[in-house]
């Protein structure tokens, strides 16, 4: 018995719910920002509310598939993908790749948020790091989530 | 007292140095799933990670690099940069998103290689 096999399961359905909720908070976190600078500074309070929701989503998400991995590694990847399907290895190597580097990204925006208020907007000068952050962790999660999705269509542990 | 801009521009580089890492470290030690054990070597015919070790590494290295920054982007001879220049933080933005992006372009690059190549040789 391989670790964490025998709840892989569960795990794998808190994954996903993980990353849905990563996902959703990282596309609310853009359009509130957007509105916050756009004359609704009210926005400011959810912004910061979803800065905590995809920080808090993705560190639990990356730690399931920590957990999840040894059991995909050899029930999936090693005795069927290698064999049959190197290119869903690779795109799983690509996902996981992605998802550790979206790591600091997703801190450098909790961090960015922090101060933000009604009365304290985020300073210009932060707009193209929060702009870059925020591209980078939506393409790994929209990327991660699609590949995911698919290799759950080849085969899942 | 460290200010709010140089706290962030450490975590920036920080970023760097995360990325810079993750590219090139691929030491172990490594985990084998179906014995349990790590070892700083990989056991052969048997499957072995080193996604573990390589992120550890990274996260280190990203430690190091947070920690070294705050003192050196405190220097007088830096701060007047760092507090006012809305040109520092956006050059810092786009060396954080550069080598991010280098970084997953060249191990996606690596792997649809290996791909390939493994493709290759079972046709």
């Amino acid at each position: 018995m391989l670790a964490f096999e025998s709840i892989v399961k569960p795990l794998l359905f808190l994954h996903l719910l993980g990353a849905i909720t990563a996902l959703a908070s990282a596309i609310h976190l853009g359009l509130r920002l957007r509105r916050a600078r756009g004359g609704q500074p009210g926005h400011y309070r959810t912004v910061r509310l979803h800065a905590t929701v995809l920080l808090s989503a993705y560190a639990a998400t990356l730690a399931l598939g920590m957990l999840i991995y040894p059991t995909f590694r050899v029930r999936v990847r090693h005795e069927f993908l290698d064999t049959q399907v190197p290119i869903a290895t690779a795109l799983f190597e690509i996902k996981e790749h992605a998802a550790a580097l979206a790591l600091l990204p997703v801190i450098v925006l909790f961090v960015l948020t922090r101060p933000l208020a009604f009365n304290r907007p985020l300073e210009d000068r932060y707009v193209p790091l929060f702009s870059a952050m925020l591209t980078f962790v939506l393409g790994a999660l929209l990327f991660s989530a699609g590949c995911g999705w698919w290799l759950g269509t080849v085969r899942s542990v | 007292m460290l200010s709010r801009a140089i706290r962030i521009y450490a975590l920036c580089l920080a970023v760097v140095g995360f990325a810079v890492a993750y590219a090139t470290v691929t030491v172990g030690p490594y985990y084998h799933p179906v014995e349990r054990v790590w070892s700083m070597t990989k056991l052969p015919d048997t499957p072995a990670m080193s996604w573990y070790a390589r992120f550890a590494w990274s996260a280190l290295a990203a430690s190091a690099v947070f920690l070294l920054a705050l003192p050196v982007l405190n220097l007088p001879a830096l701060q007047s940069h760092v507090e006012q220049r809305k040109g520092f933080a956006t050059a810092l933005a786009l060396l954080a998103f550069g080598a991010l992006a280098a970084t997953l372009a060249y191990l996606a690059y690596s792997e649809l290689q290996h791909a390939a190549q493994v493709l290759a040789l079972h046709s």
